[in-house]
């Protein structure tokens, strides 16, 4: 079994204690890496009903196969955990070099268990593991913690994954940070390595990342390279992600104060076009990546000077006109701020656009605030409150430091309403009723509301449906959307590349010439949709519902007053038929529970497969529901 | 008849055009398609080379009408009528 290194580090924290353990084949036929091996390590090891900020979550890292070969853009990793954030399935993937290096230092992945007594970092030396003393680094950014231990070590080589303080103090959107400007964004996964004193990993490797047939590869990543230099992704190279903020504004599909509208007066202003020309001062690229769409800003005037951040689209939107911020210095500080404390740009700026809206409809004062003027537009406070979230500090920070979900049941009143998240996550940077396939796919999403679940937004900007509206055909186009990129987030390879793919038989053929493992496209889909599967038990087991799986109360109760969709709305009838056809796509009963046929054709066997308790408990037959999370009936 | 319309250009048609906002009175009313090859004229081949592939939307690219993408229209012969808004961009992706 070649581009797989064949072993992987379970460390216990509370022990000290290391093991190095084989990773069998199965396993990587079944669940290919990343994503995959992700979700069968927590539905192998997290029991039912623990807090995930306790010492019995798990948390683990996994690369994929391709990992460390010259396949482009594939020098990503997977880190998956029970997330503080929805109290399901946690994930998220990451750039840079950190995944390549893991692989060269012969492992596929590594699981952390337990809690260590001290704030420590485990460094991976090829076969030399150790668990080294952070206290040091205690309340150090994480662009610090990359660089002291960097110094320690004398070696600027090191690849290191750290948290900062916002994931020490267990903001519950904490993400972890790579290679200084990559990030596991989302879900949490920077709290749950501060829940267990981990301040960082830490990689190096000097093996070489065997492949089964070089010569074949190079020929076929040859003509992969010269695709990824082509036009599909022309757009990323020149303007990065950014260059969408004018595209969704056009089509009315750019979610502005807290979805409250879908275009932005100013859009303009913080265009992909505007911040190239003013504020981007390099772009680079991760690891074996001929795209190159990393853009870093640097703030050189004003209030904020010397402010320095990479910006791509859902960052920019979720604190720009997410938050009716038209001021890119003011939106680069914010990204600043999260990136080295350590918090999610996206559940970040949602969080500080619910407050907003929730004091301009007085359900915050000002004693709530820190004294902030906590308006949309106002781009100080915008900055202010993500700083003060980052750090849990003050009577704002630790509300908001809970994610909008949570930070609504605290407020109470009506202000669940303007909690623009599913199953606890926040959206991201697409109009939930002017892409309603799209918003399908963020509902069904198993870590929550993402657009990086199923890329449904793609069939409602081709024309192939009626983006407006919903029907019965939604569903299907969801599933395969799921099942494929449960593929590319296993493997792992840059969604930006997926283009670059004919045919699923094409990303087969590299599987092979990478690993000599068997697998046709055919294989792939049925790893994927089994991948899939495998999240949803997760979920099950952690008390998730139907009722999870319906977007946010605006989007079924009011309609869009503004641009070029104005007066769209998701009508509820058409909803629950969307999701019928969706829950039928995947062969789940009409609650949307995977039947145990369906388990046993994916090869998802075992006593713990579906126990009857869970699926009492989905079907609203024992306790344990959160109390808000739906906007289903207009509760 | 005189129609009148106005066209917004994004990148990558912004840096081909030069404009990013012209407005534009015709002669008679005209498909998309027939305002392609008049872009073409007045801008370059280059215009249509990235708009338009096999007789085809290009994959990537997208024009607007009114709001609304030509593919839920009738593509490239959709019509163009007094006073319309057309933007020509590159479709959205994920980001």
């Amino acid at each position: 079994m070649k581009g797989y290194a064949g072993r992987y580090v379970e460390v216990d924290l509370s022990r000290s204690e290391v093991k190095i353990k084989k990773l069998p084949e199965e396993l990587a036929l079944d669940y290919i890496g990343g994503m995959g091996f992700g979700a069968k390590t927590l539905y192998d090891l997290v029991p039912e009903g623990i807090d995930a900020l306790s010492p019995e979550n798990v948390i683990c890292f996994w690369n994929g196969p391709l990992a460390g070969s010259l396949v482009p853009v594939s020098s990503k990793y997977c880190v998956a955990a029970k997330s503080p954030l929805t109290g399901m399935f946690g994930f998220g993937i990451s750039s840079g070099y950190f995944g390549a290096e893991l692989k060269r230092a012969g492992f596929d992945g590594i699981i952390f268990l337990g809690k260590s007594p001290r704030l420590v970092y485990c460094l991976v030396d090829d076969d030399f593991i150790k668990l080294i003393d952070a206290e040091h680094m205690r309340g150090r950014t994480t662009w610090e913690a990359e660089e002291l231990i960097k110094e320690e070590l004398q070696d600027q080589s090191v690849r290191v994954a750290s948290i900062g303080i916002g994931g020490e103090r267990m903001v519950r959107f904490a993400c972890i940070t790579n290679d200084r400007n990559r990030q596991v964004g989302r879900t949490g996964m920077g709290a749950v390595m501060g829940s267990k004193n981990l301040k960082a990993v830490a990689v190096r490797g000097t093996k070489a990342a065997g492949v089964a047939d070089l010569k074949a590869l190079r020929r076929f990543c040859k003509i992969l390279y010269e695709r990824c230099q082509g036009s599909a992704t022309e757009k990323y190279r020149k303007y990065g992600t950014p260059a969408n903020v004018l595209v969704h504004n056009k089509l009315g599909c750019l979610p502005t104060r807290n979805f409250q509208q879908s275009t932005f007066e100013h859009a303009n202003k913080v265009s992909g076009e505007t911040m190239l020309r003013t504020h981007v001062k390099k772009i680079t690229a991760c690891d074996i990546c001929p795209i190159a769409c990393d853009h870093v800003n640097k703030v050189d005037e004003g209030r904020y000077k010397g402010a320095v951040a990479s910006v791509d689209y859902e960052s920019l939107w979720s604190l720009g006109p997410n938050c009716g911020v038209s001021d890119l210095n003011a939106i680069t500080k914010a990204v600043e701020i999260c990136d080295t404390n350590g918090i999610d740009t996206i559940s970040a700026g949602m969080t500080v656009s619910f407050a907003m809206e929730c004091y301009e409809r007085g359900l915050l004062k000002k004693e709530d605030t820190e004294g902030l003027e906590l308006k949309f537009d106002n781009a100080d406070a915008m900055v202010e409150a993500v700083r003060l979230m980052s750090r849990r500090e003050g009577r704002l920070g630790k509300l908001l430091a809970e994610g909008s979900r949570r930070a609504a049941e605290i407020i109470g009143r009506d202000a669940w309403k303007y909690a623009m998240q599913i199953k606890g996550m926040e959206l991201a940077g697409y109009s939930m009723r002017s892409l309603q396939t799209s918003t399908l796919g963020f509902a069904t999403s198993i870590r929550g509301a993402c657009y990086l679940r199923a890329g449904a937004y793609q069939y409602d900007i081709k024309g192939k449906v009626d983006r407006l509206r919903l029907d019965s055909s939604r569903g299907r186009l969801v599933k395969g959307g799921e099942d494929s990129y449960a593929v590319i987030d296993s493997l792992i390879i840059c969604k930006f590349s997926r283009g670059m793919y004919k045919s699923e038989e094409e990303l087969a053929r590299l599987y092979r010439l990478v690993t000599g493992l068997q697998m046709n496209g055919k294989d792939l889909i049925k790893a994927g949709e089994r991948i899939y599967n495998v999240g949803k038990l997760i979920n099950i087991r952690h008390g998730w519902k139907r009722e999870h799986d319906y977007p946010p109360w605006r989007a079924t109760h009011e309609k869009l007053p503004d641009g070029p969709a104005a007066g769209a709305v998701i009508k509820m009838a058409e909803y629950d038929a969307a999701l019928d056809s969706y829950y039928r796509a995947r062969d789940w009963d009409k609650q949307g529970i995977p039947s145990r046929e369906k388990l046993s054709e994916l090869g998802i066997a075992g006593e713990r497969m579906l126990k009857s308790s869970w699926v009492a408990r989905a079907l609203g037959r024992e306790l344990l529901s959160p109390k808000i999370c739906v906007s289903k009936r207009g509760a | 008849m005189k129609v009148v319309i106005t066209l917004e250009f994004l990148e990558p048609f912004s840096d081909i055009t030069g404009q990013s906002r012209i407005r534009l009175g015709l002669e008679g009313s005209m498909s998309l398609k027939e305002l392609c090859t008049y872009l073409s004229e007045k801008y370059g081949g280059e215009f249509s080379d990235r708009l338009i592939k096999r007789g085809r939307l290009a994959e990537g690219m997208m024009v607007l009408v009114n709001g609304k993408g030509v593919n839920n229209l009738d593509g490239l012969r959709t019509p163009i009528n007094p006073g319309a808004r057309i933007v020509f961009m590159r479709t959205l992706s994920g980001g």
